[in-house]
């Protein structure tokens, strides 16, 4: 039998980045965003997609204080989904759409700042974080560490590594590493081509 | 002589995109090297488009969080995938069974009353050799070679699982594993955090004190946590370890300095 939770202690949750609150938003909100897409002709990747950046939104929103729904977790989740969703259909195929809606709630209790979830962000932001955690392991440890601050004398004392130079130049060749990645990457081509030259 | 110019030119305008766009992003070049990278920049698009891709990655590097939590719905999204992949591997193989079984069905007949089962191959083997015998297969032979399992054998297996359940690492201690919590006075040589030696052998332990000798104490805890081993040094800067009679397993070392834990690292015993 699942447990069931309240709206605040999963937001609680995944406030504190709890792998299991995670998992259980994913687990019960997964089936409603997949309907969703389906009835477009979207495939797995594209609820997968819209199931991740949802989250992030989430849990950004859930940071910022005071943070109060209007309406319950579930028609927020999926209004933020939607809302994607219909942005990237009409990037794609420029379709006239109608949105309908799917809750019996005013649709006010869930209007969302359109300025604060942009399809275009939301790609961008998916595919850094791909190429992000496809780096060699060693690579997002260096960068994770750097980032946090850490000096290079300590992170190559941490990770075993030679000397502060080698974790340097490891460093330059790893966010080098990354770049080409990223420029590389079908989906940055699809969707920056504007910014190549 | 104007390749080797150009080569040279080259290798330069390398080391610039390298290097430099890292810098550029965190304010680190001097003022001379931001003209010259800017100049750079105007003339050359992609290196523009990889400062802007470099800008936003720092900007995501510095969200630790969002990037923690883009870690575990990775993990999610593995986990379903292997879930989905153990299903289709196990509707796969029950199907096999039901063939295998299937097959076994029609060949082999049981024969409750002799606890034995005699294969049911007399049609085939008439058409094939008349006067061919067949002979019945004890399925108990197995099981009785089981029940006759002796004491020794017992005592070796539960060792074994014993040994095994040495090596589940203990999550507390994982955290840890690694983490400088404060080394103002004392800078750890050897070993790295994580070590894994043949069990007997023994690990020397290095550091240096900056200023003042303190005594250093360190503890050694198997994979629940329960202290086994406990070294004092007191003046030197060094220490080994001998690990004789120490089962294999996993084990966890803290150096503690005037009551406070430095440094956490793990050693694997084979």
């Amino acid at each position: 039998m699942r447990l069931k939770y309240s709206d605040e202690v999963l937001i609680k949750g995944l406030r504190q980045r709890k792998q299991y609150y995670i998992s259980y938003i994913y687990r019960e909100f997964t089936p409603i965003v997949r309907h969703l897409v389906q009835q477009k002709s979207g495939n797995e990747s594209d609820v997968d997609d819209l199931v991740q950046e949802a989250m992030i939104i989430l849990y950004k929103r859930s940071l910022a204080e005071p943070f109060k729904l209007e309406c319950s977790l579930k028609t927020f989740f999926i209004s933020i989904c939607k809302n994607l969703w219909l942005q990237r259909l009409d990037n794609k195929y420029r379709l006239m759409y109608q949105s309908e809606l799917e809750v019996n709630e005013p649709s006010h209790a869930y209007a969302l700042d359109e300025m604060e979830i942009r399809e275009e962000d939301s790609v961008k932001r998916r595919l850094f974080y791909k190429n992000m955690l496809a780096l060699p392991a060693d690579c997002q440890q260096i960068l994770e560490l750097y980032f946090l601050k850490i000096p290079f004398r300590e992170i190559a004392r941490l990770m075993g590594l030679k000397d502060e130079l080698y974790v340097k130049t490891r460093k330059y060749a790893c966010k080098n590493l990354l770049r080409k990645k990223i420029m590389n990457d079908p989906e940055y081509r699809q969707y920056f081509e504007y910014e190549r030259p | 002589m104007i390749r080797n110019i150009a080569n040279t030119l080259n290798m330069k305008d390398l080391e610039i995109t390298n290097e430099w766009i890292d810098r550029y992003n965190e304010n680190d070049l001097t003022e001379d090297e931001k003209v010259l990278f800017r100049k750079r920049m105007e003339k050359n698009p992609l290196l523009r488009t990889e400062v802007h891709i470099d800008a936003c990655l720092n900007k995501l590097y510095q969200d630790d969080g969002t990037l923690d939590l883009m870690k575990k719905i990775k993990n999610i999204n593995k986990k379903t995938d292997r879930d989905e992949g153990l299903w289709s591997m196990l509707i796969a193989a029950s199907f096999l069974y039901l063939i295998a079984f299937g097959t076994m069905v029609s060949l082999v007949r049981i024969d409750p009353g002799n606890l034995a089962l005699n294969l049911n191959l007399r049609s085939v083997e008439n058409r094939l050799v008349p006067n061919a015998k067949i002979f019945p297969i004890d399925i108990f032979e197995g099981l009785n070679q089981v029940k006759s399992i002796t004491p020794d054998a017992r005592r070796e297996n539960s060792r074994k699982q014993q040994l095994a359940l040495n090596y589940k690492p203990l999550d507390d201690f994982e955290l840890l594993v690694g983490c400088v919590t404060r080394s103002a006075h004392l800078s750890l040589i050897a070993p790295s955090s994580i070590l894994t030696r043949p069990s007997g052998s023994s690990v020397e332990f290095k550091w240096v004190c900056q200023g003042m000798k303190t005594p250093v104490n360190i503890t050694f805890f198997n994979n629940r946590g329960k202290l086994v081993f406990e070294a004092n040094e007191k003046e030197g800067e060094s220490y080994t370890l001998v690990t004789q009679d120490w089962p294999g397993g996993v084990y966890y070392w803290k150096i503690i300095m005037e009551e406070e834990m430095i440094f956490m690292g793990k050693l694997i015993l084979l």
